[in-house]
C-alpha cells in the first residue's frame, strides 16, 4: 500500500485563541461598511503601521455590485473597485496573523472626508462580524460604552457511523452547516440580546446602529463555577473491545514416551 | 478426394493448445480523472488451466480458463473538498441589502490524497470461448494491407521471448486459427474486503491530514465522518465494493479489453499450427554414392507445394486436408 499526500497547509489561524477586536481586523473578524452616497473614494489597508494596499473606490448610482468583501491579505495590486451606492464592502483578512487597519476616504471638490477608520472604531450604520471556532463563552464588549453581551460557542453534535444516511442528498441535508450567520443589533451602549448561541465555525454579525468599538474575549467565569467549556462536550471514539485468543499448545512428540 | 490427410489427436490438439495458452500475457495501465477523484489501474496478468475439447459439431470449446493477475494496482486519488468555517448570507431589511459573510477556509492550498493497493489476491474470474478451426495462407511477400500489421508488436515480443518461431520470410505458410465466436468472462466482483481495504486506506491518509483536538471535532463535525467524506467525493451511496466493479467492468472497460485480447490473440495473431508451403518431405542431402567415382552431391530437399488446405474437427480428433499444387 502506498500513499502520497500533497504538501497541505493548515490555515492555523483560524483556530488560535485570541481576543478579536473591531480596531484590529484579524481571521475571523470582519468590518462591513455601506456606502451611502455616490462618488470617489480611496481605501486604505494599513498593516502594523503600513499602507500594504490602495484602492481606487468609485460608488456609481446603477449598475453597480451591491456588496463584495475585499480579502486584506491578497496581493490586489491596486485595482480600481466599483460599488453601487447603498451597497457594502466586508473587509476581511483570510489567513495571517497579521492585523489590519482600513481607512476610507471620499474626495469630493472641496476635501477629503474620512468616512471609515476602523482603528477608531465602528461607524454608525456599518456591521462588524465574528466568526468563533473554540467552543466557549464569549464576551462582546463596547468598550466605548461598556456594554456587553455574551455568545456561547457550541460543539455541533457528530452522528454515530451506524446513524448516517446512506443516500447523499438526504446526508448533505442533516449536515451541520457552518455557513447560518446570527444577527445582532447595537444602539446606544446596548446589544438586541444579552446572550446568544452559535455553533463552532459560525459566524455572529453585529449590526451597530451607533458607533461602537467592539472586542471579543472569553467570558470570565462565574465566581464559584468553572469556565464554561461551551453547550457540548466533544464526542469521543468508541473504546475498541479487547478480545479472547485461544491457542492450542504444540504437542511436543516423544516427551509422553520417556516417563 | 484430397492428396494429403492428417490427423491430430485431441490429446495432441490440447497439448499444442496449452503450449500457446502459456504464452497469453498481458499488462495494460491506464488512469482516469473524474474530477473530484482520479481512479488509475496497472494490471498484468495471464490465463492458466481450463478444459480443451473438440466437438462434432466442428468446434473447439475452451472451458473455465482461469485469468491470474500477477499485479492488479488501483490508484485512487481524491480531491479534499474545501472545507470552511463562516460564510452564509444574512438577509437584512431594507434599505441595507443582504450581506454575505466570508468564509474562512481550514487548509491554505487544495489538499489531496492518493493511495495505491494491489488487489491481485483477491481478484478471480475464469473465462470461456468456442469457436471454430480455419486456415490462412501466409504469403512471405506480401506486405500487411495498408502497411499496418495489428499483429507485429505481439508477435515481436514472443519471438523475443522465444515463446514462437518467427515467421519466415523466404517461404509460405499455411496457418491455422482457432476463431472464437463466442467468449465469455466473468465480471470483476469484488468482495467485501477490498471495500474495505480501500476505505481504510483513504482514511489513514485522510485522517493524516488532521491535527487532533478542536480542530479535528470541528471538521468531522462540518464533513460528517472521513468516511462519509470518501463516499460523497466518489459519489457512491452505499458499497465501495460495487463501486470498484464498475469502474472496472463499465469505466475503465478491462473486460472488454480482455476479449478483445484473446480475440486477437487466438483468431488473428497467433496460430496454433503452421505448415510450410512447399512441404519438405524429405530433407538435403549430401551423398557419394550417386556417381561411380565416388564424387559427393548434395541432393536439393524434397518439397510439396500445398494447396486448398482446409480444416476441421470431430469429438476426437482434428482432420487436416489438402491437395498437392503443380
Amino acid at each position: 500500500m502506498k500513499t502520497n499526500l500533497k504538501r497541505v497547509e493548515l490555515n492555523r489561524a483560524v483556530f488560535a485563541a485570541r481576543p478579536l477586536a473591531s480596531r484590529a481586523l484579524t481571521v475571523l473578524t470582519t468590518i462591513f461598511h455601506r456606502f451611502t452616497e455616490a462618488g470617489d473614494y480611496e481605501v486604505f489597508i494599513l498593516n502594523d503601521g503600513q499602507v500594504v494596499q490602495r484602492h481606487h473606490l468609485s460608488v456609481v448610482t446603477e449598475n453597480g455590485p451591491y456588496q463584495f468583501n475585499l480579502d486584506l491579505t491578497a496581493d490586489n495590486g491596486g485595482n480600481g473597485l466599483t460599488l453601487n451606492v447603498g451597497g457594502v464592502i466586508g473587509f476581511y483578512a483570510s489567513s495571517g496573523t497579521g492585523s489590519y487597519i482600513v481607512r476610507v476616504q471620499q474626495l469630493t471638490s472641496e476635501e477629503k472626508r474620512t468616512v471609515l477608520d476602523s482603528e477608531q472604531g465602528v461607524p454608525a450604520g456599518d456591521l462588524f462580524s465574528i466568526t468563533l471556532v473554540q467552543p466557549g463563552a464569549y464576551q462582546v464588549r463596547d468598550s466605548m460604552s461598556g456594554g456587553t453581551t455574551l455568545v456561547r460557542v457550541g460543539m455541533p453534535t457528530r452522528a454515530a457511523p451506524g446513524d448516517v444516511p446512506a443516500d447523499p442528498a438526504l446526508r448533505r441535508a442533516l449536515r451541520f452547516r457552518p455557513d447560518k450567520p446570527s444577527l445582532i443589533t447595537f444602539e446606544g451602549g446596548k446589544f438586541s440580546a444579552d446572550e446568544s448561541s452559535i455553533m463552532s465555525g459560525q459566524t455572529i454579525v453585529i449590526q451597530c446602529l451607533t458607533t461602537a468599538q467592539l472586542v471579543v474575549e472569553p467570558a470570565p467565569a462565574e465566581p464559584g463555577l468553572p469556565p464554561d467549556t461551551g453547550l457540548h462536550p466533544p464526542v469521543k471514539p468508541p473504546l475498541e473491545r479487547p478480545k479472547f485468543t485461544l491457542r492450542k499448545p504444540t504437542k511436543i512428540i516423544g516427551r509422553e514416551e520417556n516417563k | 478426394m484430397s492428396h494429403l490427410t492428417v490427423a491430430v489427436s485431441e490429446g495432441t490438439f490440447r497439448r499444442s493448445f496449452d503450449a500457446l495458452m502459456r504464452n497469453v500475457k498481458w499488462e495494460k495501465e491506464d488512469s482516469k480523472d473524474f474530477g473530484a477523484f482520479t481512479a488509475g489501474y496497472h494490471v498484468k496478468g495471464h490465463l492458466e488451466g481450463g478444459s480443451v475439447d473438440l466437438r462434432g459439431d466442428n468446434s473447439v470449446l475452451v472451458k473455465e480458463v482461469d485469468v491470474r493477475w500477477d499485479q492488479f494496482e488501483l490508484t485512487l486519488g481524491l480531491d479534499i473538498p474545501k472545507i470552511c468555517v463562516g460564510g452564509g448570507c444574512l438577509d437584512m431589511p431594507w434599505p441595507i441589502p443582504d450581506i454575505c459573510v466570508p468564509e474562512y477556509c481550514l487548509f491554505k492550498g487544495d489538499p489531496d490524497v492518493q493511495i495505491t493497493t494491489d488487489l491481485a489476491a483477491l481478484v478471480a474470474q475464469e473465462l470461456s470461448f468456442s469457436g471454430s478451426m480455419f486456415a490462412r495462407y501466409y504469403d512471405a511477400s506480401q506486405q500487411p494491407s495498408g502497411g499496418f500489421d495489428p499483429c507485429a508488436l505481439l508477435r515481436d515480443l514472443l519471438v523475443h521471448f522465444e515463446a514462437i518461431e518467427p515467421f519466415p520470410t523466404d517461404h509460405n505458410q499455411w496457418h491455422l486459427f482457432i476463431d472464437p465466436q463466442s467468449i465469455d468472462l466473468d465480471v470483476f466482483d469484488f468482495p467485501d474486503i477490498v471495500g474495505n481495504i480501500i476505505e481504510d486506506a483513504l482514511t489513514t491518509a485522510i485522517e493524516a491530514l488532521i491535527p487532533g483536538g478542536v480542530v479535528r471535532d470541528l471538521l468531522l463535525a462540518i464533513i460528517g465522518t472521513v468516511t462519509v467524506l470518501i463516499r460523497d467525493v466518489l459519489d457512491i451511496p452505499d458499497d465501495l465494493d460495487e463501486w470498484l466493479s464498475d469502474l472496472f467492468n463499465v469505466s475503465f472497460g478491462l473486460g472488454d479489453l480482455l476479449l478483445q485480447m484473446v480475440l486477437k490473440f487466438f483468431g488473428l495473431c497467433v496460430p496454433l499450427y503452421r505448415i510450410d508451403d512447399p512441404f519438405e518431405i524429405m530433407p538435403a542431402e549430401t551423398t557419394t554414392e550417386l556417381f561411380l567415382n565416388g564424387a559427393q552431391v548434395t541432393l536439393v530437399p524434397v518439397t510439396l507445394p500445398i494447396r486448398n488446405l482446409s480444416v476441421r474437427v470431430d469429438d476426437v480428433e482434428m482432420v487436416v486436408q489438402a491437395d498437392v499444387g503443380a
